[in-house]
């Protein structure tokens, strides 16, 4: 009984802190579960996919009803991360547990990069958030960027109808390989891939972040759907440790994006730059056998 | 509505915005519903004394199995309920999506969607394959 209630608690926490950090829930539960834990990885990382998926369709709830993610958009691009996650799904069971673990670490590496060289909010508008799995309530309608092209008054090609108010599709092409990406690092790790797909809508596509950030949530779920399939019928998902991770990942995450506003992260983000460092090291060290 | 978004047969086109926000809905009322089930499945295998970290696979997926358990009353049932309808609610957002889209005059976003469809079922094939 007290083993269930842990998870429940390690999975609210995760939600809760991944909200407020506006990381994805499963770049937490992963090295929640399989370094606190002892969940093996592949069983963590099929755990992690039910929750992200939790995470996404809250989230794109709230993002659709409010009209801030790009459905088209998303539709298209779901087709080439859920081809990347296909891939990535049957990759997970080919890959040696120790490749996953260095694949992990190098992952975590990553976002503590990111999170350290992220800066104030007053002062960030222009950059890009490492804004994985996303807020279940976002804080403010999206904003458009000033300096995007203006949309063409009659749209003639498949492209121009996937812009939206202020903003055209640039390198549509590009997108789709990046998305392959996206997808194939989800299904391996077990995290959404908002940390691929946000930059490379925002910075290449030139989508505006708000709506890169929303659509990209939109599309985790059907991305993380198309491994979590072949995590689920491999036997790799525990309902018992699925179930109390998803409830605390969702009560987690929808209180983290409703106090979010309400905290300063600053100190909360360093802290959790050295937890994300310590968790490399962890799992270098397990990939390497030390 | 004015004439020009009427369709040549004179069927009145969908509204994009309309469509986000039925698809918003059913995803809240989904999400719901879902962590519903799980959360029953958690407070039988608290009241069950169920030990998640024996690391043992108790309860092995098997779809067929779910109304049984969940008629007995086994948190499984429910837990696996609860599963299933997460994984299956984006795939019933793009099934709707498309067929949206299709009725608003958009065959190619529709016909990306079945894209999407074909992926995930290949996904299931291929792990019913690997799993023989």
């Amino acid at each position: 009984m007290i083993a269930g209630l842990i998870l429940l608690a390690g999975g609210f926490a995760a939600g809760t802190f991944g909200s407020l950090l506006g990381l994805g829930g499963g770049v937490l539960i992963v090295p929640l579960l399989a370094l606190g834990f002892g969940v093996p990885l592949r069983a963590a990382v099929a755990v992690s996919l039910v929750s992200v998926i939790v995470t996404s369709n809250a989230g794109a709830a709230v993002y659709l009803s409010r009209h801030v993610a790009n459905l088209r958009l998303g539709m298209v691009l779901e087709l080439f991360t859920a081809t990347g996650a296909l891939v990535g799904g049957l990759m997970a069971f080919m890959l040696p547990v120790e490749v996953l673990e260095g694949l992990f670490a190098i992952l975590m590496l990553w976002v503590a990069v990111s999170m350290a060289r992220r800066r104030e909010p007053s002062e960030r508008k222009e950059r890009v958030e490492v804004a994985a799995n996303g807020p279940l309530e976002p804080a403010t309608e999206p904003e458009v960027d000033a300096q995007v092209d203006q949309p063409p008054t009659a749209p003639v090609t498949f492209t121009d109808r996937l812009g939206g108010a202020g903003y055209r599709i640039h390198h549509l092409p590009l997108g789709m390989v990046g998305s392959v990406g996206a997808g194939l690092v989800s299904a391996l790790l077990g995290v959404g891939g908002g940390i691929i797909k946000v930059p490379l809508m925002h910075l290449l596509l030139g989508v505006p972040l708000r709506i890169s950030t929303a659509t990209s949530n939109m599309m985790i779920g059907v991305t993380a759907t198309s491994s979590a399939v072949i995590y689920l019928l491999r036997g790799e998902i525990d309902p018992f440790v699925a179930g109390p991770t998803a409830i605390g990942v969702f009560l987690g995450a929808s209180l983290g994006s409703r106090v979010s506003h309400r905290i300063d992260v600053r100190i909360l983000r360093w802290l959790f730059v050295l937890v994300l460092l310590y968790t490399a090291y962890e799992m270098t060290r397990k990939a390497l056998g030390l | 509505m004015s004439p020009d978004e009427r369709r040549p047969s004179g069927a009145p086109r969908l509204d994009p915005a309309a469509v986000e926000s039925v698809i918003g809905r059913v995803l809240v009322i989904g999400t719901y519903v879902a962590m519903l089930f799980i959360l029953i499945g958690v407070l039988g295998m608290l009241v069950d004394s169920i030990n998640p970290m024996s690391h043992v696979t108790l309860a092995p997926f098997d779809l067929a199995a779910i109304p049984a358990d969940i008629l007995a009353l086994r948190p499984e049932g429910f837990l696996w309920l609860g599963i299933v309808t997460v994984i299956a609610l984006p795939v019933g957002r793009v099934v709707f999506a498309g067929i949206s889209l299709l009725a608003a005059g958009e065959p190619r976003l529709a016909l990306v969607s079945v894209g999407v469809l074909l992926v995930v079922i290949v996904s299931i094939v291929a792990a019913i394959e690997l799993d023989s």
